[in-house]
């Protein structure tokens, strides 16, 4: 375990130096990456560690992502702690809603279930003009916050980036301390052998709503991030692609583990990027979608237990 | 309010576009019923049948009848390679893989579409005996082709009822559900079964999206928006029950017809309020079935 | 006055039972005569479709037909299942400690470490000591023989530290030495539990059970000390046929 330990320490001074050396379009890229991890290990709460399987997990992040665009201010910048928490709670809120009539429901029908609640949240989005319709809005000042002597400002991208690798930080190790506490044990408890676990005594149910909007509260910091990167919001942040990419990013990375999720998120968006990547790939670049599909096959095939799973051999 | 003939109409309506959500939500059901696959790519069936239908017509001369029978042979061929190369691949592993899987085949179809057909957006024309309206009674008309798509609808509806209830070959499918290695040893060909289900079911898809043609415009993105439809009238039915998903296409044809009339901007919510209901008073659907 | 209804087939029918604290009742039967369902609902996975449960609690007799299957637990209503439902990527002690967790005054507390907490480990040792399963303890569950995993399957049970013993086959798929083992292993247990026995081992059942109930399409046909049941002649009849 304590190889690991050293191999996260590495990485994290790696990240942290980042900005030093490094180009522009990479520490964006670098910020990225970060966001999807975050958003990645909420679903690990969920997928890997509980066995709740979610195909609507991006709802969360889209709608922590519109929260902090709509409660800005239109022309300065909104506090950066208050539309945090905002993000946080109106999708933990939703999480709860969803989860309260979900969670009564197993295997295939919860996977089912979980994505059309996504689908109704993205309908919300997409066809009123709750959040501007199928364009989306823009957010025009990032958030800021003005502490006694320094003044965080995530237009500075260098504050975003730190930010963003610091909630990051926060939330791997929290999580961890998480895992290793009695609620830890008894979500893997229930992944495992749920039956059991109610034959023993645990109200399983509220073990689970409690993992989900857990999970659903650090997917919608995660669309706060994400707003406060891009400046700007469309509601293809929660179309069932993304909750599939996410999934996606778990099973590439590894179920079985926290850090299953950041190789999983760092693997994806890189392939993505790659794929996607005129400049390397001439116009098969254009076909995409074809050759992450058939990459997706070909990981599920050959890597069932992921990236991670591989080291274990 | 609305008036009589205006409410007729719109029941009607509502009763075609629930009975051809019964013709695609039958064969996911059914999928998933008999054979525990998940499969997330059943919309993208229905895409490639309009698609076919688009494709196909000035290539048969624009028979209609041509070309439905020609796509649905083609679907089904689809179907059952399809079933033999990947999908077979499947049974044994459990719903994540398969949810990823399948999702990794929609994009592959939708590349494939763009690639080969583009991403515009297409009209099937209506065949010429089947346009029009007709009258019904004194009070109002409705269009020929409407009753068209519902009577084939109600037709295969019948046929697959009958086959998966009251015949032997449907008997089989249906012990193949419960235990599939015990009816393999009873030596039938379980994997021959299961192809041919998987086949019908791909069909029933795409033959959905060739009849849905002329009615809505064939472009990329239907098979997505449908395919949730799918999922939530099979979560209300009640996965695995064909009787089910009659049930529940029914009511989320009318939600959604008489939604659209009433709330129509927020009408794309009335079927997820529908299934939350459906949730809380019944979580394993209106008619539990076995699984 | 249990009744359990399966869409027009009645499962179990009238059935009454009683059980004491050091009694083992055990019941017996052909299969699909209902014992599974009966010890369902007794458990709580099932609910009944007439009838009650009762579970003394203190001093009194506690209706307990509405609590839910981890209400009941959590009252000192234990139980075991005729297959393995071990956590089998947990180590054996993991395991025992796991199920001790449940009945933990302050589950919320999530910056304590699992492995640390006193109340859980207490039970769960005492739990392997009485199963005798001190020498598997860091062993990963999966990879323990069959008598070692139905011991654990009953010391999961005992880590709730409960007052009522479900058991359903313990004895199942176990040789002749394994089979002495929780036999002792429940002779242990009697005194200060109650203890029902769902099982098809004879032997074992005559040898061990102070009251046996028989039970056949879904009916109680006899329940009675040992003895009695040999010589009933309905239950002969009905199920024992040329043994005895």
């Amino acid at each position: 375990m304590s190889k690991h330990r050293l191999v996260d320490a590495l990485l994290f001074a790696a990240l942290a130096s980042l900005p030093l050396w490094a180009s522009g379009y990479v520490q964006d890229l670098a910020t990225k990456v970060m966001i999807l991890a975050l958003f990645a290990l909420s679903l690990q709460l969920l997928v890997g560690v509980t066995g709740l399987v979610s195909l609507g997990h991006a709802a969360f992040l889209g709608i922590g992502a519109y929260v902090t665009v709509l409660f800005s201010p239109a022309n300065e910048a909104g506090n950066l702690l208050a539309l945090m928490l905002a993000s946080c709670v109106a999708a933990g809120a939703y999480a709860l809603l969803v989860g309260v009539l979900s969670l009564r429901t197993q295997g295939v029908y919860f996977i089912m279930v979980t994505l059309a609640f996504a689908q109704m949240a993205y309908f919300v989005f997409h066809d009123t003009q709750l959040g501007g319709g199928s364009d989306g809005i823009y957010l025009n000042v990032r958030p800021a916050l003005q502490m006694p002597g320094v003044m965080l400002d995530l237009e500075n991208k260098l504050t975003l980036y730190g930010g963003v690798l610091i909630v990051l930080l926060t939330a791997y190790l929290g999580l961890g301390v998480l895992l290793r506490s009695r609620f830890g044990a008894a979500l893997q408890g229930i992944r495992v052998n749920e039956q059991r676990m109610r034959a023993a005594g645990f109200n399983t149910f509220s073990y689970k709503l409690a993992a989900f909007v857990l999970a659903g509260a650090l997917a919608g910091l995660a669309g706060f991030l994400l707003a406060s990167k891009d400046a700007v919001v469309n509601p293809e942040l929660l179309a069932w692609h993304e909750s599939g990419a996410v999934l996606l990013m778990l099973i590439l990375g590894g179920l079985h583990s926290l850090r299953g999720a950041l190789v999983g998120a760092t693997a994806f968006t890189l392939l993505k990027e790659l794929l996607s990547s005129e400049a390397l790939l001439g116009s098969v670049a254009a076909h995409w979608q074809l050759t992450l599909g058939l990459s997706v096959i070909a990981c599920v095939v050959f890597m069932p237990r992921g990236i991670m799973g591989l080291s274990k051999t | 309010m609305m008036d009589l003939p205006t409410f007729l109409v719109q029941c009607l309506n509502a009763v075609q576009y629930g009975l051809l959500l019964f013709l695609l939500a039958s064969g996911l059901t059914m999928i998933f019923g008999i054979m525990g696959v998940i499969n997330l790519a059943h919309g993208s069936f229905y895409m490639i049948g309009a698609y076919l239908a688009f494709v196909l017509t000035p290539l048969l001369g624009g028979s209609y009848v041509l070309t439905l029978f020609v796509g649905t042979l083609l679907a089904m061929a689809l179907g059952y390679v399809l079933e033999w190369l990947f999908v077979s691949f499947l049974y044994e592993r459990d719903h994540l893989q398969q949810v990823l899987m399948t999702w990794a085949l929609i994009l592959v179809f939708e590349d494939l579409r763009s690639t080969w057909v583009g991403n515009d957006v297409h009209g099937v024309p209506t065949p010429d005996w089947l346009a029009g309206s007709v009258q019904l009674g004194s009070l109002m008309s409705y269009p020929v082709y409407r009753l068209f798509a519902s009577g084939v609808c109600i037709v295969l509806a019948t046929l697959l009822y009958w086959t998966v209830n009251r015949t032997r070959l449907g008997m089989m499918v249906r012990a193949g559900a419960s235990n599939r290695d015990m009816v393999r040893g009873l030596g039938l060909n379980i994997d021959l079964l299961y192809r041919w289900v998987f086949a019908v079911g791909v069909a029933l898809a795409a033959l959905a999206g060739m009849i849905a043609a002329p009615m809505s415009s064939v472009y990329p993105g239907m098979g997505s928006s449908v395919l949730i439809i799918c999922f939530v009238v099979v979560v209300i039915g009640g996965i695995g029950s064909i009787t089910g998903a009659l049930l529940s296409s029914m009511l989320v044809g009318i939600v959604d017809t008489f939604g659209k009339v009433f709330f129509a901007q927020y009408s794309g919510v009335g079927v997820y309020l529908l299934m939350a209901l459906v949730l809380i008073f019944r979580p394993q659907g209106l008619v539990a079935a076995r699984r | 006055m249990l009744t359990r209804r399966f869409e027009g087939l009645l499962a179990v029918n009238q059935a009454n039972l009683c059980f004491k604290r050091n009694e083992i009742h055990a019941v017996i039967g052909t299969n699909g005569a209902g014992k599974s369902t009966l010890i369902n609902m007794l458990s709580g996975e099932l609910m009944a479709s007439s009838g009650s449960i009762g579970l003394r609690q203190g001093e009194a007799m506690v209706d307990v037909s509405a609590w839910p299957q981890y209400v009941r637990a959590r009252a000192g209503l234990g139980r075991s299942y005729q297959r393995n439902t071990i956590f089998p990527e947990f180590t054996v002690f993991e395991n025992i400690r796991l199920c001790a967790q449940a009945v933990h005054p302050r589950a919320w507390v999530w910056w304590q470490r699992a492995t640390q907490c006193p109340h859980a480990l207490q039970a769960a040792e005492q739990a392997l000591h009485v199963t005798g399963l001190v020498q598997e303890r860091a062993r990963m569950a999966g990879t323990l023989s069959h008598g070692a995993k139905r011991q654990l399957e009953v010391a999961m049970c005992l880590a709730t530290q409960p007052q009522v013993l479900l058991l359903d086959e313990p004895l199942a798929g176990m040789g002749a030495q394994e089979s002495e083992r929780m036999l002792q292993l429940l002779a242990a247990l009697k005194p200060s539990h109650a203890i029902l026995l769902v099982e098809h081992d004879m032997d074992a059942v005559f040898r061990i059970a102070d009251r046996i109930s028989v039970m056949v399409n879904g009916e109680v046909i006899a329940s009675d000390t040992p003895a009695l049941i040999r010589g009933n002649p309905q239950v002969r009849v009905a199920y024992l046929g040329d043994w005895a």
